[in-house]
């Protein structure tokens, strides 16, 4: 891979990017080299140890997939100049051999001073027809100036709500993002739910199993820690919404938790007509953070289906203890969670994700209630 | 805001991945070369990636004496040998191994089935699946008809819980009357719409693409049609020889080996009207109609528009190979063909007088399947100073494997003074478009079965319309005398009589 420092102009960017093909052209003993590219990235970091951690992320997204990406962040408090600009191409080699430009990478650190001109060039050098993805890695500054002219070029914002420390106050910035028309939201905590999701619907498969959902009464999501901190993220959160969501509940009542509190716990009761439910977040004792289990229990505890975390934090196995039958197990492997591989999962993503949206309005009456916890 | 009436709401909004209702294959032929190479494999993955519901199992049901557990190690070794993701996962393994049941028994035998009735209702209590069952036929077709009569005996076939779902292996017989005599003796225990016929080509992604390419395009259908187009050709080669399948091959040949299953069903994605929507029923209509549109070749013209072949000895890819003739289980006098070519109209408004040419054989220089559309030329050759031979048409090839993906030829000028033109070619590969490698053609097909999704699968009507295509061409290949074989050199693109079949001294694509 080549890199070079340039000054902060479009057309020379472009001019030193061409530059920067006919020399991995001219280089190449394996035949043509193919130019492909499918998106362009834009991605916002926080601060400069945050590029470097992004930047290494990007191998493997760019390897799915090929597209100009263009990092912003705020430029260093040494720095010289107002923004400065560093550009990069390289090769890849696909699975089946093929050698293609596919990664274009445009750095640009700017001073605060500089974000009217930072967005003017970005917005030169997004590649036409091509969709535009930003991805926002900083979800405490999204209502930042930078993130709105940003966020006006991009078709869909990825964001981490996980990142969320205060969850209850700054909930209200992600809630903004789905309000806008014309902008798809994609939440990395909510892509984490996905194996999460899908094993627990798959515990109700089948009519038999089915039948079973009318009668949950009792929902716990466990979280763990992090630096030996019980921290409750908004995956949690999300995790506990999408369940009463789709169980077709709704009205969430605070009511005081069982353990009394001093336990970091949450509990609420939610009416469907004549039926209530009980979801409960509260601090386990499992290994990790983030989700590391969930119980869901019929009335009377007739029932109980149970998804959690393996010791290794590796995998996810799943229970399910039904009258008259022996226990039912399963283990299956996570497989790979890392940050590249949910964004590289979201960019294939062009549309709304409404089920989403709408787990998130459930999720916002919720969360004034995390306060304290 | 969702509600109970949906059967699992939990399901609702789920991206992308399917997942089927808890259910139960019995591979008969559990220990044979199928299951252990793709079956299993394919099923695995699956399994791993989280697409196959929590009680899904296995019942291997094969003339082998072994127990459950003999079975899983067996399986797991045929996984770690033949998977292509890497590495068995241990303890993703023994989960999905906990589904995997054996039961050695005979297929001749009726109280065997008795005794896979028994196992199946223990499975379905143990494990949810509620009666749900595929039947995976991975035997010789000549086994097909008893294990369906014997399931329908056990009362295997049908049942008031649960479906019922079959799949059979290529051959779908050997001529018309066989593919006939299947399938009356299959409609007799199963219905139509439980009957999946596989055929791996059509779960290949670049397939699949095919009516993507063609229907989610504006651009290319208003110009697929005889007004633009001159000719088609399909290529599917192979760089192999008859390997360990002389026994078979021998039988068979290339015509019934590949143009009746895989060439013809390319041919009616290629050829299709854009169907009402893109469910099973209506996407399998619009290809037998493609099918149907075929006129058999009868008298002269099986000579004039086919050309058989089969290898002598060459080189292919360095190496030196033997002639067919002397492969290992072939009659040293076979007249048995390795390769087949076909010129093929389709009259209908779209296609009439356009020839489709169907090319496939063994022993050729490069193993690749793909489809050339070839344009009709510019109307008016401007450029006086390009040899005319220069000036090539548009070229639209579709790779189908090994790399997959869509290139365009066209003209353009040689940079310079001079108004020179040359051909330039405009390329679409997968593998740089999109990084992640594609799900094996088994794993999609078998999900795709699973789920009740016909779409990939062949119909009965399509595989009897195919055969009606072919079987004149066997009947008068039989009743000549058998051509001077061998008559193309391994490594070559076949009989120097294939360029023949091509009308206005055209070529073959040299791929």
């Amino acid at each position: 891979m080549s890199s070079t420092s340039i000054p902060a102009d479009a057309s020379k960017v472009e001019q030193e990017l061409r530059h920067l093909w006919r020399h991995e052209a001219e280089k190449s003993s394996a035949g043509p080299v193919l130019c492909s590219r499918t998106l362009n990235l834009l991605v916002y970091c926080r601060n400069f140890a945050d590029v470097q951690r992004a930047t290494g992320l990007l191998d493997p997204i760019i390897s799915n997939h090929p597209c100009r990406a263009i990092v912003v962040s705020p430029a260093p408090p040494e720095s010289q100049e107002e923004i400065h600009t560093e550009v990069s191409a390289s090769c890849l080699t696909s699975h089946a051999g093929n050698r293609y430009i596919g990664r274009e990478l445009v750095s640009l650190a700017a001073k605060p001073s500089a974000h009217p001109r930072l967005a003017s060039i970005v917005r030169a050098l997004v590649l036409p027809d091509l969709p535009v993805f930003l991805w926002w890695r900083d979800v405490r500054s999204l209502g930042s100036e930078l993130f709105r002219q940003l966020s006006d070029l991009a078709e869909r914002i990825i964001v981490d709500s996980a990142g969320l420390k205060d969850l209850p106050a700054d909930w209200s910035g992600v809630q903004a993002l789905v309000q806008r028309p014309n902008l798809a939201v994609s939440d990395l905590a909510w892509s984490r739910l996905t194996p999460w999701r899908q094993l627990i619907a798959q515990l109700f498969d089948g009519p038999a199993r089915a039948s079973y959902l009318r009668q949950l009464r009792r929902i716990v999501v466990e979280f763990g820690e992090e630096s030996g901190k019980p921290i409750l993220p908004a995956d949690v959160l999300l995790l506990g919404a999408w369940l009463a969501r789709q169980l077709g509940f709704k009205h969430p009542r605070p009511v005081a938790p069982e353990g009394g509190p001093e336990q970091k716990t949450a509990t609420w009761e939610l009416s469907s007509g004549d039926s209530r439910l009980r979801v409960e977040l509260r601090h386990g004792k499992r290994i990790g953070s983030g989700v590391t289990a969930v119980f869901l229990t019929c009335s009377e505890g007739r029932a109980v289906f149970a998804v959690s975390r393996t010791q290794d934090g590796k995998g996810l196995a799943t229970r399910a203890e039904l009258p008259g039958q022996a226990p039912m197990r399963r283990l299956v492997r996570i497989g790979d969670e890392s940050a590249s591989r949910l964004v590289s999962s979201e960019l294939e993503i062009l549309g709304r994700d409404v089920l989403y949206e709408d787990v998130l309005r459930l999720a916002s009456e919720l969360a004034p209630a995390l306060l304290g916890v | 805001m969702a509600v109970l009436t949906m059967e699992n709401p939990l399901r609702e909004g789920m991206r992308l991945e399917r997942t089927p209702d808890p259910c139960v294959m019995v591979i008969f032929g559990a220990s044979g070369d199928l299951t252990r190479r793709k079956l299993m494999p394919a099923l695995y993955n699956l399994w791993r990636e989280r697409l196959l519901p929590a009680g899904f199992s296995v019942v291997g049901f094969s003339r082998t004496d072994l127990n459950d557990d003999q079975f899983r190690a067996s399986m797991k070794e045929a996984v770690e040998q033949f998977g292509e993701q890497g590495p068995v996962d241990r303890e993703a393994w023994e989960s999905f191994a906990e589904g995997l049941f054996y039961l050695s028994a005979h297929p001749g035998h009726p109280e065997d089935y008795a005794s896979l009735s028994s196992m199946l209702e223990d499975v379905d209590r143990q494990r949810g699946t509620n009666g749900n069952r595929v039947y995976y036929l991975a035997v010789p077709p000549s086994s097909f008809a008893g294990i369906v009569q014997q399931l329908d005996a056990a009362g295997l076939a049908q049942g008031e819980k649960g479906w019922h779902r079959l799949i059979i292996e290529k051959p779908f017989g050997h001529d018309l009357q066989s593919a006939r005599e299947l399938n009356q003796a299959i409609s007799k225990v199963f219905h139509e719409e439980q009957v999946y016929r596989i055929d791996h080509y059509l779960g290949k992604e670049t397939v699949q693409n095919l009516l993507v390419f063609r229907f989610a395009n504006g651009i290319f259908e208003p110009i697929w049609n005889r007004r633009y187009v001159d000719n088609v050709q399909i290529t599917a080669a192979e760089t192999v020889g008859v390997e360990n399948r002389a026994a078979y091959y021998e039988e068979s040949g290339a015509l019934r080996d590949m143009v009746q299953n895989h060439l013809s069903q390319v041919l009616a994605l290629t050829a299709m009207e854009p169907p009402a929507s893109m469910g099973a029923e209506e996407v399998r209509s619009e290809k037998l109609k493609v099918l149907r549109a075929i006129p058999p070749l009868i008298g002269d013209r099986v000579n004039s528009c086919t050309v058989r072949g089969q290898y002598g000895p060459g080189w292919v890819d360095g190496k030196e190979v033997p002639g067919y003739r002397s492969e290992p289980g072939v009659n040293p006098n076979s007249s048995t063909d390795t390769f087949v070519a076909l010129k093929l109209f389709i009259e209908n408004w779209r296609w009439a007088g356009v020839p489709f040419y169907l090319r496939t054989g063994k022993r050729l220089p490069k193993r690749l399947t793909e489809i050339a559309i070839q344009f009709r030329q510019a109307p008016l050759l401007l450029f006086n100073h390009t040899p005319t031979e220069q000036m090539s048409p548009n070229l639209l090839v579709i790779r189908i494997q090994p790399d997959e993906g869509i290139s365009l030829k066209f003209t353009a000028k040689q940079p310079g003074p001079a108004m020179h033109v040359r051909p330039v070619t405009m390329d679409f590969r997968y593998s740089t478009s999109f990084g992640v490698a594609s799900a094996s053609a088994y794993e999609r097909l078998l999900l795709d079965c699973m789920l009740g999704d016909a779409t990939l699968f062949a119909h009965r009507d399509a595989v009897e319309a195919a055969w009606g295509i072919l079987t004149p061409i066997l009947e008068a290949w039989a009743s000549q005398t058998a051509p001077a074989f061998p008559n193309y050199a391994a490594g070559t693109w076949g009989p120097a009589a294939a360029d023949s079949l091509l009308q206005g001294g055209g070529c073959w694509r040299k791929p």
